[in-house]
């Protein structure tokens, strides 16, 4: 094992956690590996204690939002000064340009669109990589990309590895916790495939009632009644584990009832907004029809890393596959992200938290400059050739702009980045050595980046 | 969204629609030529040289040479001749007809020019004789037997070799207690009850343990566990996922024939046949009433039809949809069995294993008569007008009055006006819950909307918690007026229809005997199709010598189809096949062990796993197929083997070598799969209903939002398979331990994980409440308040083996500790449910 646990710390927490568990010979102490959400050091002093992701699949169209391109208006309605190549579903080469207005905002004086307003007044604090690609064109694929470093299903993604390295700082509630939904991979997208199980995403809710389900103790069972359920549950279980004392798999379906347990008390209370300020609850428009429910997952998200939760991801809700119609459809969906959005940035900066949280916004790629005409209303095919991503908070230098796409927005024209590089940089921040965060499996270590060329993109780092 | 589309065609952005869109020969561009041309360019007339009435005629042109320049009207004869109003001869084309003939020229799909010898010869060439020699594409053979040390049968002789190879050996024989659980587990899903073990225990007969695998084998209950998990790989579900993931109302059927044919042994070559092509090896006769041979074949195609399907007749375009259907259709039915990932090549020549995209195009014509995109039967179209998906079961002579009445306007009306109900309540709740001011004249603007809502779609599944019919009625009176009215015209109806149930079977079946050409779609965009291809087997399996032939249905006057699917399935099946055995046997291994031979089960390419004991891959594979594909005897065959029946323990210097046993070192222990907890918690209890088969249970939301059993008689402890299993409203605690929701295209593994959810499931989920509450009551019944006997029997339930003494220590302080004995002794039982010896299998 090359992780950050020695032999020794494992058997240690162990031996802590479960009470003097017999290991009967040096074999068996060799062959146990022990998987915790308890923190670990990192590998050098780090700039971000934790990580919100919203991940908004789909592929929303960051030239209609934040990277706006005003020779498109040129070229509206007539075919691109060079080829387009998208997936060509129809090869259409005709420029759509942006029809919305892009204002000047903030100290850094970056163009944010109009359908963005909250957005707009918080844009100092965004870094924006505007020169991200990606190799994959379909949205799980993609998204599978955009998580796990690999196009496929089945490997463990970036929430999974960070808790993997790090563990997290409340252990009664889960180190890394998915809000919302939205990306057609579903639960997939914060999986831990084949890193043990302890580093799954745990799906919550931003419901006082039953954020996670089945959390609510049945009221046919008192408090002292659990308790005892919990002490039986831990008796009959080390009595059985005593036959196979080195089964990691066994030992974490030990450890899931303390858990669990502490989660009933902990996770209504991270979903209880009642202690929150009016002020708090207006700043992210809880109350607000359309924007409302997103906004009550960024306030959760803050309520969850303020809990000492390692890293949340927030899906940015369904619809971003703006194919057709993308006029009629993405004011609608920036106004669902954009309030929740901006009062995070300004929630976490008033409290001071934003310091040591690293928030990160990113699909799984962009949109094509040009009219994807596959249905009556015109709308954008995927762009993973040249599409914007942000990232704010811990460790970034805030207002800067790295990387470009070309005069169009079709495809990077410089300082090209991708997943991977947006992979070693999180990790960086976290103090994790990128290279060295592995997990061996079937004979060979096997890590977030792995072979892909990474760079951490230490122009934008504090 | 569609509704905004839809409204956008009827109000003027129409010309951009059929500027830019490729309109569809048959349903658009052949009824303008109909009208106006086919009179004189007809194969009987045929003037000018020229038939326009198919596309095979417009494209030979006539005695002018081409009339279609793909791409190009203003070089395509067709279209200058009716531009300049030279056609057609003494009539005019309406404006919409003029664009939508130029709009076809311009969009259309045509196939690219390119002589066919030259085009299989360019394909031929990109598979090498490397790319052959792949050792899965090679026909197993039957290997020699490896002579070991110790002499057993050949499954142990092929794992000893290697076991002795590293100087290791598989673990003792496990005990019985063990052996009986797994058995039980391993072919039924659930726990033996005590009388059963009792029964294996004391039968000292040296053949005990083969009359206990053959007495399971025979059990009604094998075809269940079994049938489950063939329905993961073939991507059952009881939800189309579609936008609203409305329950389907036949799907069930084939979920049973899958049960039946598993119970009944059928051979597994006759099983994949039925299931590829069971219409066309009946020769059914579309839209013809079924005979009683014929209904069991066509149920078994409902393996086709499992596909999340958003097909629909609504007034948008959606051709890619159809496309989508068809291809998902063709990559996870040739994947459950070849177990390679076809899907690939949909977009380009396949880049790791040696498939060509023109293979995938090959056996994506092999279906199209059946999902024919230029003849498509929407799935959503359960009712009138036939013909479609469904085969209409009901006897002959209450057939026509049958579909009369269903397609009746009077049925019509009626569903349209449930639609609409059902669309305003929930309008209304939307409103009335996020406080909205909604008086008399807002409430009629609500109500006309969805009337002219000329796309409605309607959420079949609402989340009616945060306020009820019932509430909405009170608030809002003509709710009440509208369903009076309702109930009335229902009620009136019910008096004129016949007397017959509606019964379908949701089937496949070629929807004509010559169906549209297939093109090789550039990256697999319709609109941009290459050459046309015959239906064909993928190079790499093919025999370039001899390539295999497709009949040509024409020649056969006597079937009702095109014999394609049949030909490919008899393919399937055949020894020429080198995977379908192999991937089969492999399946079943992996059910047994956990792991496959091969371990990536649906990918035996370059991509996946190599097998870790290739030989006895092929030993199994060969004998299968010698034996008829007999699958109760290959279960036998594995199951009386040592490396079945030895042990699970921890060997630690093993384990520390090969920690998920590839070698089989040992049995690996296995965490029970979701149905089988639940399953084995509710028979345990005594709440078990076993009754079999049916239309599955319903589902609904409980308190806290979760789904769970939908009814609260006894049909809510039926056996899991039977209880609905949607794509988007999985039941919470089988969710939780990792049933799968199809909502990708199938999943022909399950994961194990271990996760708090699957805690809390336990602590406090309702399915674990009222089992152990039922279930503690049942015990100290039984046993007149004698807590040990109550306590020995419930953990020899639970875990096939009496208490160890700290166990009943800690049931006995659990109930005397407790004022009320049964909920002290209930609490136990939660813990005992919620134990490692209750959820794995050793």
């Amino acid at each position: 094992m090359k992780n950050f646990v020695s032999r020794r710390q494992a058997l240690q927490e162990i031996a802590l956690g479960f009470g003097g568990l017999a290991c009967g010979s040096m074999m068996a102490e060799e062959a146990v590996r022990s998987f915790t959400m308890k923190p670990r050091k990192p590998h050098f002093p780090a700039k971000a204690k934790n990580v919100i992701f919203l991940y908004t699949g789909g592929g929303p169209s960051t030239i209609d939002m934040f990277d706006p391109k005003p020779l498109l208006t040129k070229y509206n309605g007539k075919p691109a000064p060079f080829e387009i190549k998208g997936r060509a579903l129809n090869g259409s080469q005709e420029i759509l340009a942006s029809p919305w207005v892009f204002t000047k905002c903030g100290q850094s004086g970056r163009e944010i669109s109009n359908l963005l307003p909250h957005f707009q007044k918080v844009v100092d604090h965004v870094t924006f990589v505007r020169s991200m690609t990606t190799d994959r064109i379909d949205h799980s694929t993609a998204q599978f990309t955009f998580v796990t470093g690999r196009g496929f299903t089945g490997f463990p993604t970036i929430g999974s590895w960070v808790t993997y390295a790090l563990g997290s700082e409340n252990q009664n509630l889960p180190g890394f916790v998915a809000l919302g939904e939205g990306a057609s991979i579903g639960s997939r997208a914060h999986s831990s495939a084949w890193l043990p199980p302890v580093f799954t995403g745990a799906q919550m809710r931003p419901d006082p009632k039953t954020p996670v389900f089945d959390i609510k103790r049945p009221e046919s069972i008192s408090a002292e009644q659990q308790q005892k359920l919990l002490g039986m549950l831990k008796e009959l279980n080390e009595e059985q584990r005593r036959q196979r004392p080195m089964d990691q798999e066994l030992e974490s379906r030990i450890a899931n009832y303390e858990l669990a347990a502490q989660m009933q008390v902990e996770a209504l209370r991270v979903a209880d907004f009642s202690q929150e300020s009016e002020a708090t609850k207006k700043l992210y428009g809880i109350d607000e029809k359309a924007s409302g429910p997103f906004g009550k997952q960024c306030l959760m998200a803050r309520r969850l890393i303020e809990s000492g939760v390692r890293f949340v991801q927030v899906y940015g809700g369904g619809g971003w596959d703006t194919h057709s119609n993308i006029v009629g459809q993405l004011p609608g969906l920036c106004h669902y992200i954009d309030q929740g959005t901006a009062a995070l940035l300004t929630d976490l900066e008033r409290r001071g938290m934003l310091k040591d949280t690293l928030v990160v916004w990113s699909g799984e790629f962009g949109r094509l400059p040009t009219i994807e005409a596959r249905s009556a209303a015109p709308g954008r095919d995927h762009n993973p050739y040249g599409f914007g991503m942000w990232m704010a908070g811990a460790g970034i230098k805030p207002g800067l702009d790295l990387g470009q796409t070309d005069e169009l927005g079709y495809a990077v024209a410089g300082d090209k980045t991708g997943h991977a590089d947006i992979h070693a940089t999180i990790q960086h921040l976290l103090g994790i050595d990128y290279q060295k965060n592995t997990y061996f499996r079937e004979g060979r270590d096997e890590s977030l980046v792995g072979v892909n060329p990474a760079r951490v993109l230490k122009e934008i780092l504090v | 969204m569609s509704r905004f589309l839809a409204l956008v065609c009827l109000t003027g952005a129409a010309p951009f629609l059929s500027a830019q869109r490729a309109p569809l020969f048959k349903d658009e561009i052949l009824p303008v030529l109909q009208k106006n041309c086919t009179s004189c360019h007809s194969p009987e007339r045929k003037m000018g040289g020229l038939d326009l009435t198919t596309f095979a005629g417009l494209m030979s042109g006539g005695s002018s040479g081409q009339v279609i320049a793909p791409g190009k009207p203003q070089r395509s004869l067709l279209w200058l001749q009716i531009e300049s109003g030279k056609m057609p001869m003494g009539g005019k084309l309406n404006g919409a007809q003029k664009q939508l003939i130029q709009a076809y020229i311009e969009h259309g799909r045509f196939p690219r020019g390119e002589t066919e010898a030259a085009a299989a010869a360019r394909e031929a060439a990109k598979i090498t004789p490397e790319a052959r020699q792949w050792w899965s594409f090679q026909a197993p053979a039957m290997p020699r037997i490896p002579s070991t040390k110790k002499k057993t049968g050949p499954i142990d002789a092929f794992i000893n070799a290697k076991l002795e190879e590293k100087g290791w050996a598989m673990q003792r024989e496990a005990g019985k207690r063990t052996l009986l659980r797994r058995v039980h587990f391993d072919l039924t899903g659930l726990a033996p009850a005590p009388a059963e073990t009792k029964a294996f225990l004391e039968d000292h007969a040296p053949n005990a343990y083969e009359k206990l695998v053959d007495r399971l084998l025979a059990s009604p209950k094998y075809g269940e566990h079994w049938g489950r998990h063939w329905l993961d790989i073939a991507g059952y579900s009881d939800s189309l996922g579609d936008a609203g993931d409305v329950e389907r109302e036949t799907s069930w059927k084939y979920r049973d024939y899958v049960i039946r044919a598993f119970n009944a042994n059928k051979p597994i070559n006759r099983f994949l046949l039925e299931q590829f092509a069971g219409d066309q090896l009946v020769n059914y006769k579309p839209h013809a009433s079924p005979t009683a041979e014929e209904r069991e074949a066509l149920i078994a195609t409902g393996f086709l039809r499992t596909i999340a399907d958003i097909t629909d007749n609504q007034t948008i375009y959606e051709v890619d949809k159809y496309f989508d259907a068809l291809q998902k259709t063709v990559e996870t039915s040739l994947t459950a069995v070849l177990g390679l990932s076809v899907g690939c090549a949909r977009c380009h020549d396949h880049k790791f294993d040696p498939i060509l995209q023109k293979d995938y195009y090959k056996l994506t014509a092999v279906y199209q008569a059946t999902w024919d995109p230029e003849n498509w039967l929407a799935a959503s179209v359960k009712y009138g007008p036939w013909p479609s998906r469904m085969v209409i079961d009901v006897p002959q002579d209450k057939r026509e009055s049958w579909i009369r009445d269903v397609t009746s306007n009077d049925a019509k009306t009626i569903r349209r006006l449930d639609d609409l109900l059902e669309a305003t309540y929930q309008m209304f709740r939307k409103e009335t819950l996020a406080s909205r001011e909604m008086g008399e004249e807002r409430r009629k603007a609500i109500r006309f909307q969805i009337e002219n809502d000329p796309d409605l779609e309607v959420d079949r599944n609402p989340d009616k918690s945060g306020m009820s019919d019932q509430d909405l009625e009170k608030r809002y009176p003509e709710l009440l007026t509208w369903k009076q009215e309702l109930i009335t015209k229902r009620a009136n109806r019910r008096k004129t229809q016949t007397s017959v149930d509606p019964n379908y079977i949701e089937a496949a079946w070629d929807v004509s005997k010559t169906p549209s050409p297939t093109y090789v779609l550039q990256r697999g965009n319709y609109l941009a199709p290459g050459a046309e291809v015959k239906p064909g087997l993928p190079i790499v399996l093919d025999n370039p010598a001899k390539p295999f032939e497709f009949p040509d249905p024409s020649k056969h006057q006597e079937w009702n189809h095109t014999g394609r699917r049949l030909t490919l399935a008899n393919w399937l099946v055949s020894r020429e096949n080198p995977l379908v055995s192999r991937v089969f046997v492999n399946r079943v291994w992996q059910f047994h062990f956990g792991e496959g031979i091969v371990r990536s089960v649906d990918d035996f390419g370059k991509q996946g796993e190599k097998p870790s004991h290739p030989e006895l891959l092929d030993y199994l594979a060969v004998s299968f197929q010698n034996n008829g594909w007999d699958l109760k005897r290959l279960h036998k065959e594995i199951m009386m083997s040592d490396v079945y029946r030895q042990d699970s323990s921890e060997v630690p210097r093993y384990l520390a070598a090969d920690p998920s046993a590839k070698y089989l070192w040992r049995k690996p222990p296995l965490r029970l799969e979701a149905e089988t907890i639940r399953d084995s918690m509710l028979q345990a209890s005594g709440l078990l209903n076993a009754k079999m088969f049916g239309k599955q249970e319903s589902i609904k939301r409980g308190a806290d939002g979760q789904w769970m059993e939908g009814n609260d008689k006894e049909e809510m402890n039926r056996r899991s398979l039977y209880i609905a299993q949607t794509r988007t409203r999985p039941v919470t605690f089988l969710h939780a331990f990792d049933a799968p929701t199809m909502t990708a295209d199938n999943q022909s593994q399950r994961f194990r994980s271990a996760l708090p959810t699957q805690a809390l499931a336990l602590l406090n989920g309702p399915l674990t409440l009222r089992t152990t509450k039922a279930w503690a009551q049942q015990l100290l019944e039984q046993s007149k308040g004698d807590v040990d006997a109550a306590i020995n029997r419930a953990i020899e339930t639970a875990y096939t083996r009496p208490p160890t003494a700290r166990e009943l220590a800690v049931g006995k302080a659990a109930v005397e500790g407790n004022a009320d004995k049964v909920e002290g002794l209930r609490l136990f039982l939660q813990a005992v449910f919620g134990s490692n010896d209750f959820l794995y299998s050793f």
